[in-house]
């Protein structure tokens, strides 16, 4: 007051951004982006689905506004969907002049003129001080505050205080929150009015005192009771009077807390001559000490007179009370701070309070702090609702899961698969425990937990390798569905979740606000992590995202009863010229769908897969194999997409794959004509996409990105003729397509002739020679993995000098040695594919899976391959030993996959464990609780039974007849009475002996001896 | 000091006289004697038309008692208990006219039903017997009992009492329906409501504070003291109550059992009074806990576990 004119400071404070929903939308962001296996798509379903969820959680969070108090206290707003926050007017305040202030968010920092600016970054608070000029006392408003929102993401909370140094007042005022969208952005426009609120909603019980000659109609007659003279009531229709508001600066004695109740009703005097100006009444304005007397009356700009006289009066204690008239044509409403009375046990004094008195009725002055504060507080308020209000979505979610797990079910049951029947009961149960949890009132941290949890949880079941969803989910949720039972119903056994309820029918307040554990949520909410891979799956399958087959509708694809047993399918791909070229041998570079391949039979064991890549049916001059050109029918496939033929196209004059072509490998059909070359046909529907890496060197490799094998989860397949050849069937020459005369080329080729000749020596059937030949090159040679061995002549002298080389060595060797004696034969390179994934059905393609192997062609039966190499017969134990590109322990990783697969064909075992489980659980706490309740055995004490009674009872014990403790002795002897011949004496000699006993008497001789008899009777 | 023969044949006469509107209920107007001996008030809980109001008025009748009933709705104030001051426009001044708490024995019809201000009203006039209205004291007429019912299915509309105001209700007795024959002893007679009006007395009040005074006088012996205190003991230690008992119960059941005791022609207390009475008196005061109200516990499975659990002087 001294220190000269204040300087009022408006602080607002603002929180930045939560944490939280930045850190689990971030995720499933990254996740996308990833796109990690076939599920991309899913993925990214599955990101959308966090970020709404975020958001309906955001939003759900932010509700209106609060707002409290007078003077000095505090204006609560909430905004959502707030990182950039531009606060640009002030409020109402007393004392401060109009400005604007602005605060932005982490991002943008704006500096308008004649603010302070904050940034504001998550969890952080900012506070800005806006500085008036020194003021003369007085009022001046201030204007709108505005609180401006943008970039949809996070939480933040506004709170804005207004201090002054108490020598100015702020009014109560109300909070509308106006929202208006534009394109871009989002604004919460916060305008604070001048009090609404204020002196109590509804009637003011106005009570005056009869005076003679008044009709009693409206008499008051409890409070006249309690006065004892008559009082009448006073209806607001008959008064738009005025109202006289005095407000006492006097204070009777020192008083604790007298300046703030001073503040409180300097408020509220303003706010009801504000509240009764804008009702339309005049107004007397009485300032007791000050020697003010304003009369105001209702008019644009009425208050501001009163409301400067109010702001510049203070407490004045020793100032006598402002006498006031009685006046019949008014009500009077006063003001004034009343001392608080003394605490008990000598506490001192409790502090003042203000008193709005009408008419000389104190009446609630509807300014408390306890009515003004935030309901959400209170235990078992707003935060009942608030919980009941998540109940709600999380069940739906719920529901949603069981839908989709009966969907499941159901296309299990139809056919498709035991992983689906897996995948289904487990979803189901899971969502068995959502639907448990979700009736013990979650609240917002529940449902924040359980979006915490969720991402982790996707991305752990997605790296854990596992493409297949079922089989992924499946050791995660039963995991969170075992633990989210055992733990929600460990929570509710050790809270008395039951007791509020009774307590609350008996009238009773609840002790305490329901808590709700933060594992016991996360995990009950996790338990819905299978759901939202499903969901995700089904709107990837919905938008034909290939998620591989282990989803979605089962067709049966191609085969017609093909013979699987015989040679294997073969696989139009590329030829690597230089294996080595490659950047690794583990490298990933071909995928390979069995179903296709197979013709639809899944099959388990890994049979090898031969895929062909370039054909060498050429060799030249000097000994090198070539694919011949001109005249030379391409050898591949042709295949029309609805009838336009697509060839493959030449680069150089080796035939390439012209890019990779997206197809559903399910519309595909392959016809073969006679030579067994195969067709494809494809719809038109057909995507038929090129996609723009892999690319094709001028070599003709195919080079892939191992994260774009999502393209290539397709074939283009060419199926081997129908039967293998047998012995009867007969080579076919044909020149010049096979120039049998390779001896005269190279020396070396000369040693190969006579080497085949020698072996078809006793050889009778083409078919026996083509084995005897090929027998004889394995049997011979040593297969080195990789060697310093070329292709081409200079290769196989030294093959035919060492004894030992490649794949490719054998190949030739045996095309060369089985050409020499007149078999039609080429060399074929390209990939040998012997491990199947199991899970996804697929074959996977290494760099050191490069194989070359020999053709024969037999009269109509076609191209049947021939393996030279040794190593053939071990490729299937190699598929077995070969450590994957993860690097995992296949035979943890067979036994893992084992083990599902052996669950998964039994999937009763989940129907006995849904019983089992809930069963075993009953039980364990039906026996926990009868341990809870042994409750010490208390003895009564007393005296003890005197002897001859107690020979009695020995008697009785050793016929079986015990008492139990808790037994009285007349219910006892009611019992032993029925088993033994004296039952009627027994009985009257137990009352005898209680009355005795509890009557403090002694019992008669006759008694006792008729006891001794009955103890020798017994 | 009347001795006990003439107590027990008072007794047996009101019972007899009783018996002759409430068919069939012995146990039950035993009981009601016992509360009414041992200056405690009834709780008669049952569903509707199991003859509650009959056995509160009959006992009224027999023992020449005056008799009132009040029946609570949810608009009912407790200036209609009460009284009120009355503004006589004449003289200007305010005399106060009773209510019908001013009697002897009060029915209290559908206690539940009023709102706790009334209820508590009432309640206060039974500990305290004694009501003030606009700050000035009235004395209750002695003796004074209160016989309250409830239903106890209906909780839509209803103010379940709390725990604090049950407690003061000494004896919460449940009427059932009678057995067969009773039943058709019923219908033959088909009785009417002014039939109870015409019971004769059979007792005084007078005889009644006699029998007060007995009850009184009747002789616990310390390991009585000794069980009802395990009891209590065992019901605030085990985790199956939430509320266990209070010492108030304890008195209660003391002298409820002291009651029951001249009521069976005895001066002195013997174990089985207290185990008949602790479901009656007990039973309405405490409250399971949750892994009890679980099992579908209610407070008389409860007593009955704490009774059975706990040992009895021998």
């Amino acid at each position: 007051m001294n220190a000269g004119p204040p300087r009022p400071r408006l602080r607002i404070r603002l929180t930045g951004p939560s944490r939280a929903l930045l850190s689990f939308a971030l995720p499933g962001i990254l996740w996308t982006w990833l796109g990690a296996g076939p599920f991309g798509g899913a993925a990214a379903a599955l990101a959308v689905a966090l970020v709404a969820s975020a958001a309906a959680w955001a939003w759900l969070h932010a509700r209106g506004l609060r707002v409290r108090g007078p003077s000095g206290a505090e204006v609560t707003a909430r905004a959502a969907w707030v990182t950039d926050v531009e606060v640009t007017q002030t409020s109402r305040f007393f004392g401060a002049r109009d400005l604007a202030l602005r605060m932005t968010g982490p991002d943008r920092v704006s500096a308008p003129r004649g603010a302070t600016v904050a940034r504001i970054g998550p969890r952080e608070t900012a506070a800005v001080e806006v500085r008036c000029p020194p003021l003369r006392r007085g009022v001046h408003p201030l204007g709108v505050l505005e609180l401006t929102t943008s970039a949809p993401v996070g939480l933040v909370e506004a709170r804005i205080e207004a201090t002054c140094d108490g020598q100015v007042v702020a009014l109560p005022r109300t909070g509308r929150l106006r929202l208006r969208r534009s394109t871009r952005e989002l604004r919460r426009k916060l305008t604070v009015g001048a009090g609404r609120r204020g002196a109590p909603e509804g009637d003011v019980d106005s009570l005056r005192e009869w005076r003679p000659g008044e009709s009693l109609r409206a008499a008051h007659w409890r409070h006249s009771a309690r006065r004892g003279r008559v009082l009448l009531r006073e209806f607001r229709s008959d008064a738009l009077r005025p109202i006289h508001v005095v407000l006492r600066t006097d204070i009777g004695g020192r008083a604790n807390g007298a300046s703030p109740a001073f503040e409180e009703a300097v408020t509220l005097a303003a706010t009801l001559v504000d509240r009764h100006l804008r009702d339309g009444r005049q107004v007397r304005l009485t300032i007791g000490g000050h020697g003010t007397s304003l009369r105001c009356r209702p008019g644009p700009r009425a208050t501001a007179p009163a409301l400067h006289a109010l702001a510049k009066c203070d407490l004045r204690p020793g100032s006598a009370a402002p006498a006031i008239p009685p006046s019949r044509d008014e009500t009077l409403a006063v003001v004034r701070v009343e001392p608080g009375g003394e605490l008990p046990r000598g506490r001192g004094q409790a502090p003042a309070r203000c008193v709005l008195e009408i008419d000389g009725v104190a009446v609630p002055s509807g300014l408390d702090r306890a009515d003004a504060a935030a309901p959400s507080r209170a235990p078992g308020g707003a935060g009942d609702e608030a919980a009941r209000s998540f109940r709600r979505p999380l069940a739906c979610v719920a529901a949603v899961s069981v839908a989709l797990g009966l969907w499941l079910l159901w296309s299990a049951i139809r056919g498709a698969g035991a992983d689906d029947l897996f995948a289904g009961g487990v979803v189901v149960a899971a969502a068995g425990a959502v639907l448990w949890g979700a009736r013990k009132r979650p609240g917002r941290a529940d449902l924040a937990r359980v979006l915490w949890v969720a991402p982790f949880a996707a991305i752990g079941t997605f790296t854990s390798g596992a493409q297949s969803a079922g089989a992924a989910a499946l050791p995660v949720a039963v995991l969170l569905l075992l633990a989210g039972l055992g733990l929600d119903s460990a929570w509710a056994a050790a809270t008395p979740a039951a007791l509020p309820a009774a307590r609350r029918r008996r009238g009773l307040p609840e002790s305490r606000p329901p808590a709700a554990t933060p594992l016991r949520s996360a995990f009950a909410g996790a338990a819905l992590f299978p759901a939202a891979i499903l969901l995700c799956l089904l709107l990837a399958s919905l938008f034909e995202a290939p998620v591989g087959t282990a989803f979605g509708p089962k067709r049966q694809s191609g085969g017609e009863g093909a013979d699987r047993s015989g040679p294997a399918a073969f696989v139009i791909g590329a030829r690597p010229t230089d294996p080595r070229s490659l950047d690794s041998e583990d490298e990933t570079i071909l995928l390979i769908d069995v179903a296709v391949s197979r013709g639809g039979a899944r099959t388990r064991s890994p049979a090898p897969l031969y895929m062909r890549g370039a054909v060498h049916s050429d060799l030249d001059r000097d000994g090198n194999w070539t694919t011949s050109a001109g005249g030379l029918r391409p050898l591949g496939a042709t295949f029309t997409i609805d009838g336009n033929p697509n060839i493959w196209r030449s680069v150089g004059d080796v035939p390439t794959a012209l890019g990779a072509y997206l197809l559903d490998v399910e519309q595909v059909r392959i016809e073969h004509d006679a030579t067994g070359l195969g067709v494809l046909h494809a719809p038109a529907s057909t995507t038929a996409v090129s996609a723009p890496a892999p690319h094709v060197t001028e070599d003709g490799m195919l080079l892939t990105d191992s994260r774009r094998l999502a393209t290539f989860g397709y074939a283009l397949v060419v199926l081997p003729p129908a039967a293998a050849p047998s012995a009867t069937d007969r080579t076919r020459a044909r020149r010049p397509f096979l120039p049998l005369d390779v001896a005269d080329r190279h020396p070396a080729f000369a040693a190969l002739r006579d080497e085949a000749r020698d072996a078809t020596r006793r050889s009778t059937t083409d078919l026996a020679r083509v084995k005897s030949v090929l027998e004889r090159v394995r049997s011979t040679r040593i297969y080195e993995r990789t060697g310093e061995s070329l292709p081409g002549p200079a290769g196989l002298a030294a093959f035919v000098r060492d004894g030992r080389g490649t794949c490719v060595q054998f190949a030739e060797a045996g095309a060369l040695m089985l050409r020499s004696i007149g078999v039609p034969a080429r060399v074929v390179h390209g990939f040998l594919l012997s491990r199947i994934d199991p899970v996804t059905k697929t074959y996977r393609g290494f760099a050191r899976n490069y194989h070359a192997w020999i053709e024969v062609e037999f009269d109509g039966v076609g191209w049947v391959p021939f393996d030279g190499t040794p190593a053939a017969e071990d490729a299937e134990e190699d598929a077995r030993n070969a450590a994957s590109a993860a690097d995992e322990d296949p035979a943890e990783r067979t036994r893992f996959l084992d083990v599902a697969a052996w669950l998964a064909a039994r999937p009763w075992l989940f129907a006995i464990s849904a019983l089992v489980l809930p069963v075993a659980f009953l039980l364990a706490r039906a026996l926990l609780r009868r341990r809870a309740f042994r409750s010490d055995a208390v003895s009564a004490g007393g005296a003890a039974p005197d002897a001859d009674w107690s020979r009695i009872v020995e008697r009785l014990a050793a016929l079986g007849l015990r008492r139990a403790p808790s037994e009285t002795m007349c219910e006892f002897a009611d019992r032993a009475a029925a088993r033994i011949a004296s039952g009627t004496e027994l009985l009257r000699l137990a009352a005898r002996q209680q009355e005795a006993r509890f009557g403090d008497r002694a019992l008669a001789e006759s008694d006792r001896a008729s006891i001794r008899a009955l103890a020798a009777s017994i | 000091m009347t001795d006990p023969a003439t107590l027990r044949r008072t007794l047996d006469a009101v019972i007899a006289n009783v018996e002759r509107a409430v068919f069939g209920k012995r146990e039950q107007v035993k009981l009601a004697i016992v509360g009414l001996v041992a200056e405690g008030h009834v709780l008669l809980e049952d569903v509707p038309g199991t003859g509650k109001t009959t056995l509160a008025r009959a006992l009224a009748r027999s023992l020449a008692l005056e008799f009132r009933r009040v029946q609570f709705t949810s608009d009912l104030l407790p200036a209609d208990l009460l009284g009120i001051s009355v503004l006589d426009p004449a003289t200007h001044a305010f005399a106060f006219h009773p209510g019908p708490v001013f009697t002897n024995v009060l029915l209290a019809d559908e206690l539940n039903r009023s709102t706790p201000r009334t209820q508590s009203a009432l309640l206060e006039c039974m500990a305290e017997r004694r009501v003030s209205v606009e700050g000035r004291p009235h004395e209750l007429p002695h003796p004074f009992f209160v016989i309250a019912t409830q239903n106890p299915l209906e909780f839509e509309g209803t103010y379940p009492l709390p725990e604090s105001q049950l407690d003061r209700f000494m004896l919460r007795i449940e009427m059932g329906y009678p057995a067969p024959d009773d039943e058709r002893r019923l219908l033959r007679a088909r009785p009417s409501s002014t039939d109870v009006d015409a019971l004769p007395a059979v007792a005084t009040a007078a005889d009644l504070a006699s029998l007060v005074a007995a009850a009184r006088a009747v002789r616990v012996d310390p390991s009585i003291e000794d069980y009802v205190l395990a009891l209590l003991d065992g019901s605030r230690r085990s985790r199956r109550f939430h509320l266990g008992l209070s010492p108030r119960a304890g008195v209660a059941l003391t002298r409820a059992a002291q009651a029951s005791a001249i009521v069976e022609g005895r001066d002195f207390v013997l174990p089985d009074d207290v185990k008949r009475l602790s479901v009656p008196v007990l039973a309405h005061r405490v409250v399971g806990a949750a892994t009890a109200a679980g099992d579908g516990a209610d407070g008389v499975e409860l007593v009955e576990e704490l009774v059975s659990r706990t040992a009895v002087p021998a």
